[in-house]
C-alpha cells in the first residue's frame, strides 16, 4: 500500500516580491498532525513562506501540494476552507467594532449561530482577559490584548493545518505558557502546526520536524531529535554560521 | 522586595528624582486603566515596568510622556510640575522614547533621521528654509549626526531609507533618534518586540553602553524578563492598572504574586 501523501508539501518554490526574489526553491514537508517549527532569523524569507503556505502570495515557481493535492495557485479563501488556518503576525482587529462583535464575526462563520455561542465560550476560557474586556471596542485595547484577540479568533477552531507567525510578539511570558499549552491541545486533537517563532525554546517544546531559513533558502531540516543539542546546529544555522558536525540536511 | 509604596525608601531614590509619579489614576469610559500609580526613577536610574498585557504600563508611559492626561495625579520632572504641559515641552526638558512599533520616517535616511532630531532640539526656527530645501546642515549637526550614526553602529546603513532595514536596525535607528534629543530620561516600550534573541541581546548590550557613558536615567517596559534583568536595577510591576510590586530586580522576579500575574512557571 502506497505511503500517504503529507499534508502540506512545498517543492522548489520560488518568490518574489516586485523585482526582489524572497524564496530560492524552497522545499519541506509537513506531516499528517506534525508540527513543524520555522526558524530563521528577521528578513530570512519565513513570513513569506507561510504567507504561500496559506494562499495570501502565490510562488513564481515551484509548487505545493496540500493532502496530496496540488494547490500552488489556489487563492487564500479557498485553501481556507480546504483546512488551512492562518494567524498572522501583528494585530488583525476590527479596531471599532466590540471585543465580542470581532470574535462573532469570525465564530458565525464557521460554526453556525448556535457553535458561536460555545466558541466565544472557549474564546474567553483561552484568554480570560477578553472576557473581561468584552464589551469594550477593540482599537482601545492595550496592544497585547488585540494580539489575543486576534489569536483567539484562529485558535478556537480545530483545522487540518493551523499556521501561526510570531505568536508570542508582544504577549506577557504567563500568556505566552497559555498560547502554547492552547497549540499543544489543539495539536493533541489532531490539527497540524507550522509554527513560526524568535523564541526558539518555546517553538522546539512543540515541534517534531525543524526548518530554518537564512536568505530566502532552507539552511536546515530535519527531525528535532535527530538536530540533537539546540546550540550544535540550530542556533548556527538561524545565526547563518557553519553548523557544528554532520547529519543536517541542507536543502 | 518590598511593597509598593516602598520605592522611595530604596537607596537608588535617596537622591531627588529625576522623575516622580504620585497617585496616576486614569480612566477610558468608565474603565479604570490606571489607579493610584506612584512611581520613582532617580538620575542615571535603569528602572523596569513589566505587567500582564492590558495592566497599563503603555497608558502610564503615556501620562509621563503627556500624551494622555490623567484624572489624577502629578508628574514631577527634573524638581518641576510637569502634569499640564504638552508632549513638546516634555520632550525639551528631556524625556525621550522609543515606541512598541516602529515610528520612523519613511523615505529618510539613518542619517536624515538624526538630522533631523538634532534641528528640533536646537529649535532654532528654520521651518520654512527645511520645509522649501533651501538651509543646509551646519559643519556642528553633521558631527553631531554622524557621532550618533557611529555609537549607534549603523555606519553601513546610515545614507539608506528607513524601510529598507530590518527590524532590528530599526530599533537602533529609533533609539538614536532618542537619544538625539540628549534625554535625562529615556522611555522605551517594549524595545525588543519582533527581535530575535541575537537581535536582543546586541540591543541591550547597545544601551548598556551607551547609558554607562551618557548617565541618562532609563524606564523600561519590556515582556523579554532576561532582557530586563541584565539592565535594570529595581522593577516596578502593575497588574490591572494597580501597582503591585517593586523593588529590587532579582526579589521583585522571585516574588509570589509576581510570578501568577505575570510571569508563570519560568
Amino acid at each position: 500500500m502506497a505511503a500517504a501523501p503529507p499534508l502540506l508539501e512545498l517543492r522548489d518554490v520560488e518568490a518574489s516580491y516586485g523585482p526582489f526574489r524572497s524564496l530560492f526553491g524552497v522545499s519541506f514537508s509537513i506531516a499528517e498532525n506534525g508540527v513543524t517549527a520555522l526558524l530563521g532569523g528577521n528578513g530570512s524569507g519565513k513570513t513569506t513562506v507561510v504567507r504561500i503556505c496559506s494562499g495570501l502570495l502565490h510562488p513564481i515557481g515551484g509548487q505545493i501540494f496540500f493532502h496530496g493535492e496540488e494547490v500552488t495557485q489556489e487563492r487564500a479563501f479557498r485553501l481556507a476552507r480546504l483546512g488551512v488556518v492562518h494567524a498572522p503576525e501583528g494585530r488583525s482587529v476590527f479596531s471599532t467594532l466590540t471585543v465580542e462583535e470581532n470574535l462573532a464575526l469570525t465564530f458565525r462563520q464557521c460554526f453556525g449561530r448556535l457553535g458561536s455561542r460555545h466558541a466565544l465560550g472557549k474564546a474567553y476560557e483561552m484568554f480570560p482577559r477578553l472576557g473581561d474586556r468584552r464589551r469594550q471596542q477593540a482599537g482601545t485595547l492595550s496592544g497585547g490584548e488585540q494580539r489575543m484577540l486576534s489569536l483567539a479568533r484562529v485558535l478556537v477552531r480545530e483545522p487540518d493545518l493551523l499556521i501561526t507567525d510570531e505568536l508570542s510578539l508582544g504577549l506577557a511570558p504567563l500568556i505566552i505558557d497559555e498560547v502554547y499549552a492552547t497549540l499543544a491541545t489543539l495539536h493533541a486533537a489532531g490539527t497540524a502546526l507550522l509554527v513560526v517563532e524568535q523564541h526558539v525554546h518555546q517553538a522546539l517544546t512543540l515541534a517534531d520536524h525543524v526548518v530554518v531559513m537564512g536568505k530566502g533558502k532552507v539552511q536546515l531540516s530535519g527531525r528535532t531529535e535527530e538536530l540533537g543539542d539546540i546550540s550544535e546546529r540550530i542556533l548556527p544555522a538561524i545565526h547563518g554560521e557553519r553548523p557544528s558536525g554532520n547529519g543536517s540536511r541542507p536543502a | 522586595m518590598s511593597a509598593p509604596s516602598a520605592a522611595a525608601t530604596d537607596p537608588a531614590v535617596g537622591r531627588a528624582p529625576i522623575l516622580q509619579a504620585r497617585g496616576i489614576s486614569k480612566r477610558f469610559a468608565g474603565i479604570t486603566a490606571l489607579n493610584q500609580v506612584d512611581m520613582d526613577v532617580a538620575p542615571g536610574e535603569v528602572v523596569g515596568l513589566i505587567g500582564p498585557n492590558g495592566a497599563g504600563k503603555t497608558t502610564f508611559f503615556n501620562c509621563l510622556l503627556g500624551m494622555l492626561r490623567p484624572e489624577e495625579g502629578v508628574v514631577t520632572f527634573d524638581g518641576r510640575d510637569v502634569t499640564g504641559l504638552p508632549v513638546y515641552k516634555r520632550a525639551r526638558l528631556g524625556i525621550g522614547r522609543t515606541f512598541q512599533r516602529l515610528e520612523l520616517f519613511s523615505g529618510m535616511t539613518v542619517r536624515e533621521h538624526f538630522l533631523v532630531t538634532e534641528r528640533a532640539r536646537r529649535g532654532t526656527g528654520r521651518l520654512w528654509k527645511d520645509l522649501l530645501n533651501l538651509s543646509k546642515p551646519t559643519a556642528d549637526e553633521q558631527a553631531l549626526a554622524e557621532q550618533m550614526v557611529e555609537l549607534t553602529g549603523l555606519q553601513r546603513e546610515a545614507d539608506k531609507t528607513v524601510e529598507s532595514l530590518s527590524l532590528g536596525r530599526g530599533r537602533l535607528v529609533e533609539l538614536g533618534r532618542a537619544l538625539m534629543t540628549q534625554p535625562k530620561l529615556l522611555l522605551l516600550d517594549e524595545p525588543s518586540s519582533g527581535l530575535d534573541v541575537r537581535e536582543t541581546a546586541g540591543l541591550a548590550d547597545k544601551l548598556a553602553a551607551v547609558q554607562a557613558e551618557r548617565e541618562f536615567a532609563v524606564l523600561l517596559v519590556e515582556h523579554d524578563v532576561e532582557m530586563v534583568s541584565s539592565l535594570v536595577t529595581r522593577l516596578y510591576v502593575l497588574d490591572f492598572g494597580e501597582l503591585i510590586a517593586s523593588g529590587a530586580t532579582a526579589a521583585v522576579l522571585g516574588d509570589e504574586e509576581v510570578r501568577r500575574a505575570y510571569l508563570g512557571d519560568m
